[in-house]
């Protein structure tokens, strides 16, 4: 019972952190989906392309901190595993139209995570077009997830992420699931100087009403233990999709347009290096992400 | 108190991710921009001869009707016009004339071919030059004015609308459409 009810606490406080870190606008009027609501569709991708490939890239990160799984026996670790994509220059503008009659040339403006949007002028002094303006100020979009591994069964761990929100107020609901697998390979080369595996990983998670997204990956990983510490690396191929479905609310002649479409995370290939110290049942790890955006790792984690 | 303690350390991880992974981020940090409910006036012309003239309100608070967010300022970024239901007017017929806001002339018709506004189209269209049409910065000036003052914005403004359209009889519709951006506080 008793350890229950410490599992309960432990819920609640991820469930916390994850509606923290999860739910894009933190404020009564969720400013995040105001924006998105007030673009029209082909903007809309260029306003939101970077929030896509940072909820992509984060979600494909922190599945494994070693190679080594042995082949028979249980093995069951609890991590709390927190992500972030690092926001550049690059992430902060997009190139836009403006709506009729303003000039057809695309100009440069603020994404999500940019300042202030561009004023494009019209042919009357006073008459402009404002376009959104940058909603989020970070260098680094966050998200932190709980993961349970178990095994082993022939060489193979299961990987399972949860996260059930429901909608609390202005908050957004949040669900997310993962499972995924990762398999010894090692145990077929019974002289190669280091572990070897290869896993695959597909995600769903709902973000309010507005996003839906989807992820797989698979790689190679490869370990080496000293002592305490791993060290860890891959390579991973990976995929992003996310539906964004809203009411338009913007100008143009048929305002109130319900729009649904999908974009791609443009993260598709990333190498990966980390360290892993274990300490009797506490493990902790750190590593990066290098593709398209760059992502760093953490996790905390309890288990054998 | 052994039982508080171990549930603070058993929170304890949890809350120190929180802390650490929320500094650096910050939210609705610039002034979030919305569209004004676009207002609109129509006049139905229904006349036997070729003279027209009619008189309506354009209503501005309707710009901000069921906004619930504070507004720092109200700018206009576009006026259209369209003529329709023109069941009943010769094909042939060309329209001559002014919109007219609280006496400043918005826009000026001279022989423009009713078919040129059979859809929607902005005041502020450039390509529309020859065709007759012309925009009139005075009208265009004293609605930026107006808007530029929240505080003392009317709730209404007087359109009128004049001119002739031969050969007649005349039956159409005239909508001027105002679209607005609003910017708030963030």
């Amino acid at each position: 019972m008793k350890i229950f009810t410490d599992f309960k606490y432990v819920v609640m406080s991820i469930s916390l952190l994850a509606w923290t870190l999860t739910a894009p606008p933190a404020r009564a009027q969720n400013p995040f989906e105001d924006a998105v609501k007030q673009i029209s569709s082909d903007n809309a991708r260029g306003y939101l392309q970077p929030f896509v490939n940072a909820v992509g890239a984060n979600l494909n990160s922190g599945l494994y901190h070693s190679a080594q799984i042995g082949d028979v026996g249980l093995a069951l670790r609890f991590d709390i595993i927190g992500m972030g994509t690092l926001i550049g220059d690059a992430e902060k503008t997009y190139n836009a139209i403006a709506p009729q009659p303003f000039d057809q040339t695309p100009v440069q403006t603020a994404t999500v995570y940019g300042g202030i949007g561009t004023t494009v002028h019209g042919p009357v002094p006073g008459i402009d077009y404002h376009f959104q303006n940058g909603e989020v100020k970070t260098s680094i979009v966050l998200l932190a997830v709980p993961q349970l591994t178990i095994g082993n069964v022939f060489g193979t761990q299961a990987i399972v992420r949860y996260i059930p929100i429901p909608q609390i107020g202005d908050f957004p609901k949040v669900n997310l699931f993962g499972i995924g697998a990762h398999h010894n390979v090692s145990r077929y080369l019974p002289a190669s100087p280091v572990d070897l595996a290869v896993g695959l990983f597909y995600q769903k998670i709902n973000i309010g009403d507005t996003f839906d997204a989807k992820t797989v990956n698979f790689g190679a990983e490869v370990s080496k233990s000293f002592s305490v510490a791993t060290l860890y690396g891959g390579m991973q191929y990976e995929s992003a999709t996310m539906n964004v479905t809203y009411v338009y609310t913007g100008p143009g002649s048929t305002p109130n347009t319900k729009f649904s479409f999908d974009m791609d995370s443009e993260n598709k290939f990333r190498m990966t290096g980390g360290l892993s110290l274990n300490l009797v049942i506490l493990n902790l790890s750190a590593d990066i992400n290098v593709g398209k955006v760059t992502v760093i790792s953490g996790a905390l984690g309890f288990g054998l | 108190m052994r039982n508080v303690t171990q549930k603070a350390l058993t929170i304890l991880p949890f809350i120190t991710l929180i802390g650490i992974f929320i500094i650096g981020c910050e939210l609705g940090v610039n002034p979030l921009l919305f569209d004004g409910s676009p207002v609109s006036v129509k006049f139905r012309i229904d006349e036997t001869g070729t003279a027209y003239a009619k008189i309506d309100t354009l209503h501005l608070n309707g710009i901000r009707a069921s906004f619930d967010k504070h507004i720092d300022s109200i700018k206009v970024f576009n006026i259209t016009l369209l003529i329709d239901s023109t069941a009943g007017t010769d094909t042939s017929t060309t329209i001559s004339g002014t919109a007219v806001i609280d006496g400043h002339i918005l826009l000026t018709l001279t022989h423009v071919r009713l078919s040129t506004f059979s859809s929607e189209r902005s005041i502020f269209d450039t390509t529309m030059a020859s065709a007759g049409f012309s925009f009139n910065s005075d009208g265009v000036s004293y609605l930026l004015d107006l808007m530029s003052d929240l505080e003392n914005l009317p709730s209404y403004v007087v359109v009128n609308i004049s001119g002739t359209a031969p050969p007649g009889p005349l039956h159409f519709c005239i909508r001027l459409k105002l679209y607005t951006q609003l910017y708030t506080t963030p």
